[in-house]
Parts: structure tokens; C-alpha cells; sequence
């Protein structure tokens, strides 16, 4: 186990290293000059001087690849440079930004897990009643629906209508309720139905008919053998869904002023403050391969026949 | 399976019918919208602003006195166009480069392979945020970044395809028979993956215009005045509390238009793997 923890973060590196050669090289794409625009923002006329003086200060005078080591070097100390717009470091923006996002993501998740893993057993033991034919409908709504349109449907229900929430910003956890659940909403319908797909696989698979066999009461049988089975997937395919919650939380934050980094992001894009959104990407990739490493990980640990398969090869 | 059993296969489920039914009405209405749309999408007449429906207006005006049914039916020209050209790009750079990687195999393939890997390290819109923020807003912009965070995808799974289809019997008895390499990929492989990865492009059709409307939703794709559906609902926005159809309309396009797309996916999925039911 040891070994293959050391061998998959010995393999995270290249795939760091190849998302920061992307990261960097996407400052590149600008069609005009960072300096310039550094300069512009900096309410100052970008005389060629001026420009000039810029480019040596943020080092874009040097050929790439000294661009690129300096710039990595710097990054691998968390010192991603300042922003154009506010003139602060970069991860202090970012970190400033941050909480917001996680405990949008976090409420979500919970959000998610309250409702799936009941309606998604529900749909299970109950297979074509009214109740499965429901959670079908919100899975295929969750599907489709644009999840910019569902938060203002939800502002307009519970704020405007109902005056039971508020409408925007960050503070109270009522506050958090329609951004979370607005987040939430497609997330819980897919796990829904994942987990019933699941648990109606294992109900059918040899080992729990072995356990009716054996005349094991049906509630230890759908606790023991199907459930604990069948929540493996749903673990790993929600593990992997956390980095993409983080990620996707850029539309929501923007419909309710949530104050977290995807608001940031788009601001940042509005003023081309290139090493905010240089950073944002690096940060959320990081992040994503990370998390997709650490399920990837439990998933062996949690599944003994994973496990016990890689010990023998 | 051929591209004629497919269809065929579809045509048969009632709710696909009418799926495809809906997707060929709103495109047929988008197509036709210099023709059937009863006014001007662009034309500003603010002594009309914010009228209910009524003569002239079926679906009333927006804040700018424009016919909101107008610009619904140039949106779903502009929307669903995107979406397509997007997905056309897509597959058309992919099938080039998965083509290459999977036939050429060697340091070629590990190459494109390992870029394709790092890309698909980056969950998607971060990465078409990140591409946005570098090029600038706009439409051209917008359909770079979702065709740069879409064609590593497929490239990958087309180079599995090609890879399969490389060693299987017709293609080893062609190179035997001294075909050379880009005659054998043009006659023989990809007329054998293409209708595959068209049917499978359409599963994504769906998505792509859900990004196509959040992109222009945060002002990032296409910029206003132009109807697009995430456009008009951002334009909607403020008008939430004393005028909530101004987004309503827009939303239920993109709802139906990307649920229509879906059931035709899944009933996609089910048409080429007759083992699920």
C-alpha cells in the first residue's frame, strides 16, 4: 500500500509540471502586452519607455524559458506575483476568496448527501413506484436545467415571493441556502440515480441471494451486503465530483455576489488581471488532480478485492 | 452498426420522436427567424419597454421595447448554431490528431497523449475560463475555449477506436496489399469511427450550449445587443422582481432545447448498446 501511494504521488508530479506549462504558457495567448495592460490599469500612459521598464520589472523581457523556471521556482513558493488591478499578492487574493467558495462547496456537498443517499435507496427498494418515476424526472431536470436560470428561480420563490431568504451576499447560513442548494441540485439528482443503479445491481448480484439464502433478516441484508457495496461507486464518482463543485461554483457565486474565488475569476477577466486568472486555473487544477488522487487512493483502500488484487501483481 | 439503423432505431421510441421533433422546430425556427419573426430583434423602441404580450408582441417587449419572441428565435439561430460549430470544430481537430496518434503510434502518440492527459487534468470551465480571460471576452473567444477544453477528449477516445480498428483483419490485409497509410485511414478507418463519434457528439450537444449560455450569462461569450438565450437572461436579471418572464423565456429555451438533446442522448446510448435496456 505504502509503495502504491508512493508510486501515484511519484506519478502527480509529471501532471504537475505538465499544468503549470499550461498555465504558464496561457499568459502567452494574450493578444496584447501584459505590461501594457499593467500599465493601463495602473492608471499610467503606456509610453514605450514606460512599457519597457514594466517588461524588465515583470521579467517578460527574458527569453521563455528563463520565463518559465523563474516563474515556477516562484510558484513552487507560493508567490504567484501581484495583481494588475489591486497591486496585492496574488494568493493573498485568492486566499481572501477562498472560504467563501469551500463553504459554498462544502454546504453543497452535505446538501447533496442528505438528499441522494435516502431518495436513492428509496428509489431502490421501491423500483418503478411513484417515488422512483420522481427522482427520474429531477434527475433528468437536474440534467438540463441551467443552474444560472434555477438560482434566480429560487430567488424569485423564497426571497421575492416568500421573503423567507435573503436575496444576496454572504453572512447568515440562511444566506448559504439557495447558493448551496442551487449548486446542489444537479449533483444530488445524478447521485440519486447512480445509487439507485447501484444498490438495484447489487440486489441482484449472487452474494446477496446467498445472504436471503442463509435466512440473514432483510435488513441486514440491504445494510451489510447491498448498501455497503453499492455506495463504492457513488463514493468514488462524488469524490471525484468535489473539484468540479469547486470549479462549477463560478455561475452560482455570480447569480448571489457569493464573494468567492469563481466571483473573483470573472472579475479578474473583466480587467484582465492575467496572473489572478493564471492563478485561479493553476490553484483549481492542483486541486482537482489532487482530489481525484486521494479517492482514487480510498477507493483501493475501501474495496478489499482492489486492494488485495494489486498486493499479489 | 450503420448510421441508417441508428436513426432507425430512434425513430421507433415515441418520446425521441418527439424530442427530435422539438430540436428540428426550434432550429427550423432559428433558421427561418429572418422570415417568421415578427419584428426587428435589435430594435430599440422604449416607449414599448416592458409591454405585455399583445398585438404585434406575442410574447411581449423587453426593457429596451424589443420583441422578446424575435429574439428568442434569432437566440436559438445563434445558441444552436454556436453549439454545432463548436462540436464540428471539435471533432473535426480531434479526428485529425487522434487519427494521427492512433495510427502513427510511437513517440508521436505518447506526445499527443501525455497533452491531452494535462489537459484533461484542468476541470473543463476552469480551463475555458482561463483561455477566455487570456484571449478577452467574445464569441470567437468563447468557442476557442470550448473547443480547446473539449478536443482532447475525443482525440483520445478516437485513438483507441483507430487503435483498435489498426490490427484488426481488412486493414492488415490492405497494408499487405501495399495500400499506403493515408489511403488506409481515409478508406478503410474512418468511415468505420465516424458515425460512431457523431452519434456519441450529439450526448454532449446538450452541454455545450448549457456552457455556451452560462459563458454569455456571465458576460464572457456573446456580448449584448446580440439575442442570445444567456445573454437575455443576464439582461433579465434586474428586472427579476416586476418583470420575472423576461428571464423565464429564455431559461424554459434552454431548459427544453438541452433536455430535448439529453433524451435523445440517453436514447442514443441505449441504440448503440442494445444490452442496456
Amino acid at each position: 500500500m505504502v509503495r502504491y501511494v508512493f508510486m501515484r504521488l511519484a506519478g502527480l508530479v509529471p501532471v504537475l509540471l505538465g499544468i503549470s506549462l499550461v498555465t504558464f504558457i496561457l499568459v502567452r495567448l494574450v493578444p496584447c502586452d501584459p505590461a501594457e495592460v499593467y500599465l493601463r490599469l495602473s492608471q499610467i500612459p503606456p509610453t514605450p519607455e514606460m512599457v519597457a521598464s514594466v517588461r524588465a520589472d515583470l521579467g517578460l523581457d527574458r527569453p521563455l524559458y528563463a520565463q518559465y523556471l523563474d516563474w515556477l521556482w516562484k510558484a513552487a513558493h507560493l508567490d504567484f506575483g501581484v495583481s494588475f488591478a489591486t497591486k496585492q499578492p496574488v494568493l493573498a487574493e485568492i486566499t481572501r476568496c477562498f472560504p467563501a467558495t469551500l463553504q459554498l462547496t462544502l454546504a453543497s456537498m452535505a446538501l447533496v448527501l442528505l438528499v441522494s443517499l435516502p431518495a436513492g435507496i428509496l428509489a431502490a427498494l421501491y423500483k418503478d413506484s411513484i417515488f422512483d418515476q420522481f427522482s427520474r424526472l429531477l434527475a433528468f431536470l437536474g440534467a438540463s436545467v441551467p443552474n444560472f436560470w434555477l438560482g434566480f428561480l429560487l430567488i424569485y420563490l423564497f426571497s421575492l415571493k416568500l421573503d423567507l431568504l435573503p436575496v444576496l451576499g454572504r453572512g447568515t447560513p440562511a444566506h448559504l441556502a439557495l447558493p448551496a442548494a442551487t449548486l446542489a441540485l444537479s449533483y444530488a439528482a445524478t447521485y440519486t440515480r447512480l445509487l439507485r443503479t447501484s444498490m438495484l445491481d447489487c440486489m441482484s448480484a449472487d452474494f446477496v441471494l446467498y445472504a436471503r439464502a442463509r435466512g440473514l433478516r432483510e435488513r441486514l441484508v440491504l445494510g451489510r451486503h447491498v448498501l455497503k457495496n453499492a455506495l463504492l461507486p457513488v463514493t468514488t464518482a462524488f469524490g471525484m465530483s468535489i473539484g468540479h463543485m469547486l470549479a462549477g461554483s463560478v455561475i452560482v457565486e455570480n447569480v448571489f455576489a457569493w464573494p468567492g474565488v469563481g466571483r473573483l475569476c470573472v472579475y479578474s477577466i473583466f480587467n484582465r488581471d492575467y496572473p489572478v486568472i493564471q492563478c485561479y486555473a493553476l490553484i483549481m487544477a492542483v486541486i482537482f488532480v489532487t482530489c481525484n488522487l486521494v479517492v482514487d487512493m480510498a477507493y483501493r483502500f475501501l474495496d478489499p478485492r482492489i486492494r488485495l488484487g494489486g498486493g499479489r501483481q | 452498426m450503420t448510421f441508417g439503423t441508428i436513426v432507425t432505431r430512434l425513430a421507433g421510441r415515441k418520446l425521441t420522436a418527439a424530442c427530435l421533433l422539438i430540436i428540428l422546430a426550434i432550429t427550423l425556427s432559428g433558421a427561418l427567424a429572418p422570415i417568421l419573426a415578427p419584428n426587428d430583434p435589435n430594435l430599440v423602441d422604449l416607449e414599448k419597454k416592458l409591454a405585455g404580450p399583445g398585438a404585434g408582441y406575442p410574447l411581449g417587449t423587453d426593457h429596451l421595447g424589443r420583441c422578446i419572441l424575435s429574439r428568442l428565435m434569432y437566440g436559438a439561430r445563434i445558441s444552436l448554431g454556436t453549439a454545432f460549430l463548436v462540436m464540428f470544430l471539435t471533432i473535426a481537430i480531434s479526428t485529425v490528431v487522434g487519427t494521427l496518434s492512433g495510427y502513427r503510434g510511437g513517440t508521436l502518440d505518447g506526445l499527443i497523449m501525455r497533452i491531452c492527459d494535462i489537459l484533461l487534468a484542468f476541470p473543463s470551465l476552469v480551463l475555458a475560463l482561463a483561455v477566455i480571460g487570456m484571449l478577452g471576452p467574445g464569441l470567437l473567444n468563447m468557442m476557442i475555449a470550448m473547443v480547446s477544453v473539449q478536443w482532447a477528449w475525443y482525440a483520445r477516445m478516437i485513438r483507441g477506436m483507430v487503435l483498435s480498428l489498426r490490427e484488426s483483419g481488412f486493414v492488415l490485409s490492405a497494408r499487405v496489399s501495399g495500400v499506403s497509410g493515408p489511403v488506409i485511414v481515409a478508406r478503410h478507418i474512418l468511415p468505420n469511427i465516424l458515425s460512431q463519434v457523431i452519434v456519441l457528439s450529439t450526448l454532449d450537444i446538450g452541454w455545450v450550449i448549457l456552457n455556451i449560455s452560462g459563458m454569455s450569462f456571465l458576460g464572457l461569450g456573446i456580448q449584448p445587443p446580440t439575442p442570445e438565450w444567456g445573454a437575455m437572461l443576464n439582461d433579465g436579471r434586474q428586472f427579476l422582481r416586476s418583470n420575472p418572464s423576461l428571464m423565464a423565456y429564455p431559461g424554459l429555451m434552454i431548459l427544453t432545447v438541452v433536455a430535448a438533446f439529453n433524451l435523445i442522448g440517453d436514447a442514443l446510448r441505449d441504440a448503440l448498446d442494445p444490452r442496456e435496456t
